[in-house]
């Protein structure tokens, strides 16, 4: 079995100058602009179309410091929130042209209304996202992505074409594609990947131009397609709850035992779940794709969620489940009773790990995984 | 999980316990808002016997329509929060945390889910929820319509208020009527909606009369007045019961404006305030008159409802207005226009600002409005950290403290 996945290298390459990393640098210096989001629910196709570069704006591999932040943004909104503010106080997002967010989470929403108020980029643009996917919200979407294409119009003094639009979808499809080409890996009894290196890939994948991430994953995915490498672990797990970008959280349960085979994180699936189908009109494509993809918890009642989250479960062979729920991550915290009685009607056992984002999961986290762990292999003697 | 059996008895202790309370006060002229909320839980009491609908519902869903159809409303977090409080916050605040929901959430809402979980909140035919006015409105129906076993409908409304989103909620608030239709087998009488919606209207007017007079100089209304009318608004809207309230408050406010009456002898500090009170704090604020002549001269929050313009002849427009008229589901620059709008028209010295631990929507931005409050208008905002259903947060004693040290900087700046 090969130890590594050579592919894995680049993407640490590229995540290690995190925010700024040489990928965005190389674009910038081509005198073109860079737009920082924030929330999945954002049609990163039209920023790309208007020859923008869309990334996504986290954290890394460690918790922060949020002295800066808190005095920004009161103590009760949510530490993933502050972890991106901070660093934009930190001056470390300052290669950024524009801002664009949902309204969706009340953290989210905020934070536009902070970066509104203090000018940190000339551009700003929040969407207002219906919750309901019924005609009447794809419509609301639909009126708001034209008004968000308009105003990028108009400010960079851009055209967005059908065709570039095309382009862009064709661009992030094949990543889409690409993705789950590599989550269906994901279903042997031996991935070739694990869950912490999966954590690593997806974090690449905003923080570079994405025909550039398309070529890398590319080669990823041939190369964990070779069967040279097989991970095993004692019990297949999903990672599930609040935003968590950092692959050592995901390292620590795995070390441990547990082998994270997929997750169902804004971050991670919800982020690339499905694709852009095809329609006449490139707008109305991406808005059902946006309002249709897989949901986070704050946008689609918690039932058809849970149908959702159920069918993973069985697609992946899930033992048990990891929910990390970083504090004041409402929608999160409100949904998780009734999700965790869905998952344990079936079978499936959650441990539910209240934290910071941005933790490396060690500490007393690794203690409460391991007595996780040991509860499943007691119930696997059973 | 599913509720099966509902404890009855906990309901009526409350309506008994609202309704000697309202006997208490009686002597004072304080009775009236205790008889409402009593009246509140009785109809509760009766809906079955009298062959009712009962529909439990979130903050500022528009009870015009339940009152237009002869449907009793239960108002989830203002109700729950009482009969937490009668029948014991310990207690409750636990049965929340037993079945996982984290102590980091709005006690509020806490609140709810434990009089669910303790079979204490009467079965309602349905459930009405929103995001008017945040994540935690959003989602708690979700878990109350799979615990009861009953429909419910999600009022959906959009962030920005723009033509298209000004339509798509006029569509959801008409999806709520056939919602409701269904529900009871009846069909909305339009008519009689546009007579609720003129109680509406009047009940609002009545209310911009108030925040009117309340500019003069001294102030003429009690501290906790606006608590009452805001918990009243939303209980009752579309009653002639809330007309005559307001109306009752107006008539007190006019006299002493008339007489050139202040609520205090001397007036010392004229004060806005910014969010809820915490219930528990009522002796706090009538302190704060008392003790130490400080007066609430406007709550820029709790009235920015009343600036929807209500036209009863087009309810679903009217209500439309209302519900856009709330920045707590929007974006934060009209509101913070308004604040110092007031600060200037209500001739304020300082700010506080209830900083509820449970709301991240209106604690996030408290720097903003605490800057250009200082910037604009050039007057100082206290912040004080509160729960507002949790009287173990932060202790009335420590508040006290705050507030005079706020009093003090007051004097200084004078």
């Amino acid at each position: 079995m090969a130890d590594t996945l050579e592919t894995l290298g680049e993407i640490r390459e590229i995540n290690a100058s995190f925010p700024y990393t040489a990928p965005i640098r190389a674009w910038k210096e081509q005198g073109k602009k860079v737009i920082g989001f924030q929330c999945a629910y954002t049609p990163e196709e039209i920023i790309y179309a208007a020859g923008a570069l869309p990334t996504r704006l986290t954290g890394d591999t460690r918790e922060l410091e949020l002295e800066d932040a808190n005095a920004y943004m009161y103590v009760n909104t949510c530490s993933f929130i502050r972890t991106c503010l901070e660093q934009v106080l930190d001056r470390q997002y300052d290669f950024l042209d524009g801002f664009v967010s949902g309204a969706t989470c009340d953290c989210s929403r905020r934070l536009a209304d902070v970066w509104l108020h203090y000018e940190f980029t000339p551009f700003v643009h929040v969407l207002t996202v219906p919750r309901k996917r019924i005609d009447r919200g794809y419509e609301l979407y639909e009126a708001e992505i034209r008004h968000f294409q308009r105003s990028l119009e108009e400010f960079f003094g851009v055209e967005i074409t059908d065709e570039g639009l095309w382009h862009a979808i064709k661009v992030y499809n094949r990543r889409r594609e690409l993705l789950r080409k590599l989550n269906e890996l994901r279903k042997l009894d031996a991935p070739p990947i694990t869950g912490a290196e999966m954590m690593e890939v997806l974090n690449a994948s905003s923080r570079m131009p994405p025909d550039q991430f398309n070529q890398v994953l590319e080669r990823l995915v041939e190369e964990a397609s070779s069967r040279k490498r097989a991970v095993k672990g004692k019990f297949r797990l999903m990672v599930n709850g609040s935003a968590l970008n950092n692959p050592d959280f995901i390292k620590a349960i795995e070390e441990l035992g547990g082998l994270v085979v997929i997750d169902e994180l804004c971050t991670g699936i919800r982020y690339w779940w499905e694709g852009v189908d095809p329609d006449p009109d490139p707008i109305k494509a991406l808005c059902r794709r946006y309002l249709h993809n897989f949901p986070c918890p704050r946008m689609e009642p918690t039932e058809d969620r849970a149908q959702r989250i159920l069918k993973i479960s069985r697609d992946y062979r899930i033992d048990g489940v990891v929910t990390q729920m970083v504090r004041y991550c409402v929608p999160w915290t409100m949904e998780q009773p009734l999700q965790r009685m869905t998952l344990e009607e079936v079978g499936i056992p959650t441990l539910e790990l209240d934290l910071e984002y941005g933790t490396p999961g060690t500490g007393p986290i690794r203690t409460r995984v391991q007595a996780f762990l040991e509860m499943l292999e007691a119930r696997a003697v059973k | 999980m599913k509720i099966d059996t509902i404890d009855t008895t906990k309901l009526d202790k409350v309506a008994e316990v609202m309704g000697g309370v309202a006997e208490r006060r009686r002597a004072q002229g304080e009775a009236m808002y205790y008889d409402l909320l009593a009246n509140c839980f009785r109809k509760v009491q009766r809906v079955k016997e009298e062959g009712k609908y009962l529909v439990a519902h979130t903050i500022f869903i528009p009870t015009e329509f339940l009152f237009a159809m002869d449907i009793v409303p239960f108002y989830l977090e203002g109700m729950c929060e009482i009969m937490a409080r009668v029948h014991g916050l310990e207690e409750s605040f636990s049965a929340a945390k037993s079945k996982g929901f984290a102590s980091e959430l709005c006690s509020g809402h806490r609140l709810v889910d434990a009089m669910a979980i303790q079979g204490w909140m009467p079965r309602p035919d349905a459930f009405v929820w929103s995001n008017l006015v945040c994540d935690l409105t959003t989602k708690t129906g979700d878990f109350l319509e799979k615990l009861y076993d009953r429909p419910g409908f999600y009022l959906d409304r959009p962030y920005k208020n723009t033509e298209e989103g000004m339509q798509y909620y006029i569509r959801e608030l008409e999806e709520l009527v056939h919602f409701l239709e269904n529900l009871t087998g009846r069909k909305m009488d339009w008519d009689r909606l546009s007579e609720v919606m003129e109680d509406t209207r009047r009940s609002t007017e009545v209310f911009r009369e108030i925040c009117e007079l309340r500019k003069a100089v001294p102030s003429p209304m009690r501290n906790q007045h606006m608590i009452e009318m805001i918990m009243t608004q939303i209980l009752m809207s579309g009653s002639p019961e809330l007309v005559t309230f307001y109306e009752a408050i107006r008539d007190q406010v006019k006299e002493a404006v008339e007489k050139g009456e202040g609520i205090v002898p001397e007036e010392r500090y004229r004060l806005l305030t910014l969010f809820y009170y915490p219930a528990y704090l009522w002796k706090l604020l009538n302190a704060m008159q008392t003790e130490y002549g400080a007066v609430i001269v406007a709550e820029p929050h709790l009235s920015v409802w009343a600036e929807g313009e209500i036209d009863p002849a087009k309810p679903l427009e009217s209500l439309a207005r209302k519900a856009f008229a709330l920045y707590d589901t929007g974006p934060l620059q009209p509101f913070v226009d308004r604040v110092l709008r007031q600060a200037e028209e209500y001739k304020a010295d300082g700010t506080i600002y209830w900083a509820h631990i449970g709301c991240r929507q209106t604690c996030a931005t408290i720097r903003i409005i605490k800057e250009v409050l200082m910037e604009k208008v050039g007057i100082p905002t206290l912040v004080i950290d509160c729960d507002l259903g949790d009287p173990t947060y932060a202790s009335g004693e420590s508040m006290k403290d705050k507030l005079e040290e706020f009093f003090e900087l007051l004097d200084e700046r004078k």
